[in-house]
């Protein structure tokens, strides 16, 4: 059962790590900057809430109190400061190839993860946004396949209309249509 | 025992009844509720709805419990009509919220016979048709003859056939209906799948014949040990000791109970287990009290997966799973799961056999394995087994003072042995058709997959797995993902294309 008409381009040529090498694209940078933004404001909201709670003038808090809000702003200094320097370093490795017979996602900032969906075994394709991604432009593409919802392939961070033509040509793909 | 299904014609030409023994199954669904809501009710009548309810209405009350039953009974067996016509299988049911259930043949996946107990006396079934959705849409129908099982299922069969005589490679093998019996489990093997599959319990349950001699011994010692212990310490730690030895003995009772429980567990599921092929179809039937027949097409199989555990070893036994499709399930239990198909404490070579019975020409036991690199034995150690290893340490020390190096090193030396053997099992092959992966600690685990079911790859790379050139490997399939870690680059690269290659272009169905 030989297709000579299907080409692919091969996976990578010699080894794995020339994986990066292949040609593909980044998701919108829109992505990155969403994200930093989203965790800087959420810090800056919980922060205010404290700096409201310690440092109102309606009534004095009791020691013990005082002391556990400090403890909270330092973790959520903490927190707000992984994550933000986690998505400032992370999100610009996030990398896609959509190529005739699959799709391929890049990503990892210390452990990177390689991911490929082949046309053919896509059960379907949805396209998810949320409340702050459509205020951003951006869209999620999912990929299903039958190996369940634990390995569903979702390239984030797309430029909505990217994400409606690349599920559309998911659609349009002749492995879809098959039996 | 004549079943009215054959006979019962209703007015619309093709709708027709179940046998009026489905009253019984009806009952039974009906009861099993009830017991369930039981468990809030009684409490609650006992603490205050007594005072509400004279106890003299008590049995007329239950009576009335048990009309309702059964008037319902009847009715649902009234209410439930089903047709089954060239384009698949229609269901009505339900008195007051009535459904209707549609499934075309191209839809059933599976279908599967059970045999409650109270059906055993007339030999009637319980025909549960799968679908590839969700569980909600599975249509079952309780009550019909053996032989009307075997219609609807020669029907469903037929259907698929038809519908696949064109593409199926294997349509002449699937012509063949008479039946090959693959193999069958004495009951010997199935308390061996008992022991087996309980291990840590049964240990300790092994000592059953000298329990009373030792406990005996144990009390005698310490009775004797007694006044001086009580002049060393006082009486109320030497009460404590007497509590704490105690506790010892319970526990053991329960786990010898636990470990027969197994045993018996293991008879009532796979008594009389026949594995037979019928066709592209390996049909299971087993069960002691509720027969249970699982079918499971060829095609469909994604992986078959011999496990060993260290206890099976010993005994050189085997538990051989085939596994297919698992999307929509939400409720995997082991043993009535109809996605995996189990046979129970084979032995090597029977699971060898059969595993090629599915897998054509597979060689899970004679590959030269790919090992994973060592670093994933150095990870461990460093990354779990040092750490636990320091804390024991220092709670034994802490506890015990210079004795506490004993447990420590213990721990150590245990854990250390475990994962080097873990390391050292743990292997990655192919050949031209077949993935193999070979995994365990004291027993050693064969898993078999075709390159051509694979849905999605996954390759993991840590930066410092990349400047070794390592990777880990992960294969999705419909029945889950299949991982190993610690795979030569030069060794997964050739391999991913390959499957990529096999799946892409040659473009096989995984159903």
């Amino acid at each position: 059962m030989e297709h000579p008409s299907v080409t692919n381009h091969p996976l990578c040529s010699q080894e794995l790590p020339c994986l990066g090498d292949m040609p593909s694209e980044p998701i919108s940078p829109g992505y990155r900057k969403l994200n930093l933004a989203v965790t800087a404001a959420f810090s800056l909201l919980v922060f205010t809430v404290l700096l409201v709670v310690a440092y109102q003038p309606w009534f004095t808090l009791p020691v013990k109190l005082e002391y556990s809000i400090g403890v909270a702003g330092a973790i959520t200094a903490l927190l707000g400061g992984l994550i933000f320097t986690y998505h400032y370093f992370a999100d610009r490795l996030i990398y896609y190839t959509l190529r005739e017979q699959d799709i391929v996602l890049f990503k990892g900032l210390f452990f990177k993860k390689v991911i490929c969906q082949p046309m053919l075994r896509i059960q379907h394709i949805d396209i998810q946004r949320g409340p702050l991604e459509r205020l951003a432009g951006l869209a999620t593409l999912k990929v299903y396949s039958a190996g369940g919802s634990d390995y569903t392939l979702a390239i984030p961070g797309l430029a909505e209309e990217t994400a409606e033509k690349m599920r559309q040509f998911v659609l349009n793909h002749s492995d879809l249509t098959r039996d | 025992m004549t079943t009215s299904t054959e006979s019962v014609q209703t007015t619309s030409s093709h709708w027709q009844r179940l046998s009026p023994w489905s009253v019984l199954h009806f009952l039974f669904l009906q009861l099993r509720q009830s017991v369930s809501f039981a468990i809030y009710v009684i409490p609650a009548y006992v603490v205050g709805g007594h005072k509400l309810i004279d106890s003299e209405y008590f049995p007329l009350l239950l009576l009335a419990m048990g009309a309702g039953w059964a008037i319902s009974s009847v009715l649902k067996y009234y209410f439930f009509q089903f047709t089954v016509t060239d384009k698949g299988i229609a269901i009505r049911s339900g008195v007051l919220d009535r459904t209707f259930t549609d499934l075309p043949y191209e839809r059933i996946q599976n279908v599967k016979f059970d045999q409650p107990f109270y059906f055993r006396f007339n030999d009637l079934l319980i025909v549960t048709l799968d679908t590839a959705g969700s569980a909600k849409q599975e249509a079952r129908f309780a009550g019909v003859s053996s032989a009307y099982a075997q219609f609807v299922k020669d029907t469903v069969m037929r259907a698929h056939r038809q519908q696949s005589a064109t593409t199926t490679e294997d349509s002449a093998a699937s012509t063949t209906t008479d039946e090959e019996l693959l193999n069958e489990r004495s009951i010997r093997d199935l308390i061996l799948h008992g022991i087996t599959n309980n291990r840590v319990w049964i240990v300790l349950g092994t000592l059953a014949p000298f329990y009373e001699q030792i406990s005996g011994f144990i009390f005698r010692q310490m009775n004797a040990l007694r006044p001086q212990a009580e002049a060393w310490l006082g009486e109320q730690v030497v009460a404590l000791w007497y509590v704490g030895v105690m506790s010892v003995l319970i526990a053991i009772v329960l786990l010898i109970l636990m470990a027969l429980f197994s045993i018996g567990g293991s008879v009532l599921m796979f008594y009389g287990y026949r594995l037979t092929r019928q066709g592209d179809k390996y049909i299971r039937n087993s069960g002691l009290l509720n027969r249970q027949e699982v079918s499971m097409k060829r095609s469909r199989v994604q992986i078959a997966r011999q496990q060993q555990d260290w206890l099976d070893r010993l005994l050189g036994r085997v538990n051989l799973y085939f596994e297919q499709n698992v999307t929509g399930r939400t409720n995997p239990n082991e043993l009535k799961a109809t996605h995996k198909l189990l046979v129970p404490s084979v032995t090597v070579a029977e699971s060898d056999e059969l595993t090629s019975n599915v897998f054509s020409a597979q060689q899970a036991r004679h590959m030269n394995f790919e090992p994973i690199h060592k670093r994933y034995f150095w990870r461990q150690l460093m990354l779990w087994i040092l750490p636990l290893t320091a804390l024991a340490g220092f709670v034994s020390f802490k506890v015990l003072g210079a004795t506490g190096a004993l447990p420590t090193l213990l721990i150590l030396g245990v854990m250390v042995t475990l994962t080097y053997l873990h390391w050292q099992r743990w292997g990655i092959a192919n050949d031209a058709t077949y993935i193999y992966v070979r995994k365990g600690i004291i027993g050693i685990d064969y898993w078999c997959f075709p390159l051509a079911k694979v849905q999605q790859v996954e390759v993991r790379q840590s930066l410092f797995m990349r400047r070794r050139r390592l990777s880990t490997l992960g294969f999705v399939l419909a029945s889950g993902r299949v991982k190993v870690p610690f795979v030569a680059t030069d060794f997964a690269a050739p391999l991913i294309e390959r499957v990529l290659y096999e799946v892409e272009v040659k473009k096989p169905g995984w159903m």
